[in-house]
């Protein structure tokens, strides 16, 4: 590829990398942590490695609502540190995020200071080492650590979503640095996410959604599926956003299974235990409610289920050995309508 | 014309200049409302109202806060 063909900004930072960093910092740019300079030739590799042009616009980015091209988001996946071949499913998310129906601009603006979650389904996951095992919402794959902060620096960078300034996340949380994981279809003993939402088993996909934090679902003391579910519906209890995310890892997976229990099965057994009693709240809270929904007709006997539909809760089978599942909580309002916020899957183009 | 909360300034600059409206009228009021008891979201209502107004129909007053 020309330079010529290039047309962001050119900056001068000279070959030292902390003096680089340090500039990049001042201006703003970075998440906090190291960057890798995007010198020309870096993100030329990854524009080829996208199989797109440059000035390919792949969507706009709120709340600047700035063109994410092929350019600028290989500029930030080089900072992030992602490979070249990380491209397909980076630009693949790009378009996930920035599809009306995820309503990117409210995430990036709200006090609730959501992350973009990305959950990862299909071969690619094997050929980019896209962890969905041990330690799955930790640290330690590139795959996961970089294209997930990838997102984040799009955010920032392209979308101008700065913390304090024009996104107010109150406290955000550290899934804000990055948040992506493969599903771990190889260990669930149901249909992956992908597959769910129609696509082949065979084909590649990234979900983007809101989340705004994780709450540990562990359970060292159930056998039966009962058990483990009612571990999950306690810590689901509360309004979740239009969707709410079950991470089941893989032994509570197989004896929820086991026990003759399919993805549908656990969504609805959740849903109708998993509930925020009106009964239970001081009148304040209760009128305020009754008011954001009137058409719940609320009345103190109500309850408010964690979603509005069983359908709207997220399964997903991830992590290693150990009886420690999570609930993540997805920020946004369930309304009317059908909500502030939906996930969004895109097919990966290899 | 916007109504936004003091906490969402540097926002609503970002959006007037991200949609080439620098102009775009916006009543600033005080932050927060959605903790506020009501009758109070309603007395900073009632003291918003006449600027509003006057910014309905002058709507190059641009932008003015009230209540801070």
């Amino acid at each position: 590829m020309e330079s010529s063909e290039l047309q962001s900004e050119r900056v001068e930072v000279g070959d030292d990398l902390w003096a680089a960093n340090d500039d990049f910092e001042k201006k703003g740019w970075t998440d906090g942590l190291p960057i890798i300079p995007p010198t020309e030739d870096r993100v030329a590799r990854l524009i080829a490695a996208s199989q797109r042009a440059a000035q390919d616009v792949i969507g706009l980015v709120p709340p600047r609502w700035a063109p994410a091209t092929v350019e600028k988001i290989s500029i930030n996946a080089v900072m992030a540190g992602c490979r070249p071949e990380y491209m397909p499913v980076v630009i693949a998310a790009v378009e996930a995020i920035t599809d009306a129906r995820l309503n990117l601009y409210s995430l990036q603006a709200t006090t609730g200071g959501p992350a973009v979650m990305l959950i990862v389904n299909g071969p690619i996951r094997n050929t980019l080492n896209i962890n969905g095992g041990a330690n799955a919402l930790g640290e330690g794959w590139r795959a996961n650590a970089t294209m997930g902060r990838c997102i984040r620096l799009i955010q920032r960078n392209i979308g101008g979503s700065y913390p304090g300034t024009t996104c107010k996340a109150t406290l955000g949380w550290p899934g804000k640095y990055s948040l992506c994981i493969g599903e771990n279809e190889e260990a669930s003993p149901w249909e992956p996410l992908h597959v769910e939402r129609g696509f082949k088993a065979e084909q590649s996909t990234v979900t983007a959604i809101s989340a705004d934090s994780s709450i540990r679902a562990s359970d060292l003391d159930s056998t039966k599926a009962e058990g483990i579910l009612t571990n999950f519906a306690k810590r689901m209890e509360g309004p979740s956003g239009p969707e709410a995310i079950m991470v089941i890892c893989p032994e509570h997976a197989r004896i929820i299974a086991n026990d003759g229990f399919s993805k549908r099965d656990v969504k609805q057994y959740v849903w109708q235990r998993a509930a925020y009693f009106m009964k239970d709240v001081p009148d304040e809270t209760f009128y305020q409610r009754a008011k954001r929904r009137p058409d719940l007709n609320l009345k103190r006997s109500s309850v408010i289920p964690v979603t509005d539909q069983p359908e709207d809760i997220l399964v997903v089978v991830a992590g290693g050995d150990g009886s420690q599942s999570q609930y993540i909580h997805v920020w946004g309002q369930s309304t009317p309508e059908g909500g502030s916020t939906r996930s969004v899957t895109k097919a990966i183009q290899v | 014309m916007t109504i936004i909360t003091h906490a969402f300034d540097a926002l609503a600059k970002s959006e007037k200049d991200a949609f080439g409206a620098p102009d775009h009228p916006v009543l600033v009021v005080q932050h927060p409302i959605g903790t506020v008891k009501p009758d109070e979201v309603n007395k900073r209502a009632d003291a918003a109202f006449g600027m509003l107004i006057d910014m309905l129909l002058e709507p190059q007053l641009g932008k003015v806060a009230v209540g801070r």
